[in-house]
């Protein structure tokens, strides 16, 4: 998309406008830069169309004000965009910055972020433990799934009496899947943030 | 008798019309394809509904990103791209099953203010 901008004369209504886009641009720099520039470009056509035309009685910097004032605050118009924009970005993404970015800002009140970031959390190690059992399995052969009586142990056991080991060297591909299926899940959920919104 | 709450009836206002927003903003949209400013007016021609200009703009993002809305920029001869917003097809079925909502919902209301 090609660079535009609003040609101005009255070197305080240049100040202004130069200082509205520095603050957009501080809003907004989370966004990917197509994102960035897209909405950079869609708000200087607002500012400029409701400044109106050149030739009106009232002066240039008055009419860029009143433009200004008129979008409102930046951060009702940024802040929920970039919420979206997260989500969308994660949706596309397995990367769990993408993720977390996407519930930072999705999340609302501070203690439903509270809750949602702890489940996230919990579920996000669970996910990690279950991928990395995989890997520790190949070289300690005693690590694994255990199961006994009274317990249930992903990883090793020190009394190997009390538990008998199930899926030997199966556990591998086990969890190897299990992660996948389990980080789809987390994918999921954060969709319900978006639904529940 | 409790005394009624300070703002209340400006935040209860601000919810509703938060609400009804995506609704309007469709209907609007049916008639013409429309950009960002231009639509903001129609908005408060037809509805009288103050609103701070910007808030529109995530409102369009997210029936652009549900699928309702589709945008296309616009090269003017003298001054700033346009970014023009139109509805699509599921954007069409939308309203039908929103009106048929804010029918329901009107009947329901005016039952209980009898």
């Amino acid at each position: 998309m090609k660079k535009v901008d609003i040609h101005l004369n009255d070197k305080n209504a240049k100040r202004v406008y130069a200082q509205f886009l520095a603050l957009l641009r501080s809003k907004s720099t989370v966004l990917k830069t197509a994102d960035r520039d897209e909405l950079k470009t869609e708000l200087i056509s607002h500012v400029y169309e409701s400044m109106g035309p050149s030739d009106s009685e009232e002066n240039e910097l008055n009419r860029l004000l009143n433009a200004i004032e008129k979008l409102g605050n930046l951060d009702d118009v940024v802040n929920p965009i970039i919420a979206d924009k997260m989500i969308e970005y994660a949706r596309s993404s397995v990367n769990p910055e993408a993720l977390m970015n996407a519930y930072v800002n999705n999340s609302g009140s501070l203690f439903r972020k509270l809750i949602i970031g702890i489940t996230f959390s919990l579920f996000f190690i669970l996910v990690t433990v279950v991928a990395i059992i995989s890997v520790v399995k190949i070289f300690d052969p005693t690590a694994g799934l255990y199961v006994g009586p009274k317990i249930f142990v992903l990883g090793k056991v020190g009394d190997s009496s009390q538990a008998k080991e199930i899926l030997g060297y199966w556990i591998i591909p086990v969890a190897i899947i299990l992660a996948f299926i389990l980080y789809w899940v987390f994918l999921r959920l954060l969709h319900l943030i978006k639904i529940r919104r | 008798m409790n005394e009624f709450p300070k703002g209340f009836f400006a935040k209860w206002q601000s919810q509703v019309k938060k609400g009804v927003l995506e609704y309007i903003i469709l209907r609007i949209l049916k008639r013409k394809s429309y950009y960002g400013y231009e639509l903001i007016q129609d908005i408060e021609k037809y509805t009288q509904l103050k609103l701070a200009e910007g808030t529109i703009y995530p409102l369009l993002n997210r029936l652009k990103s549900e699928g309702l809305v589709k945008s296309k920029w616009v090269e003017m001869e003298a001054g700033i791209p346009r970014k023009y917003y139109e509805i699509t097809t599921e954007g069409s079925l939308s309203i039908l099953e929103m009106k048929e909502f804010m029918q329901n919902l009107n009947s329901s209301i005016q039952k209980l203010a009898k």
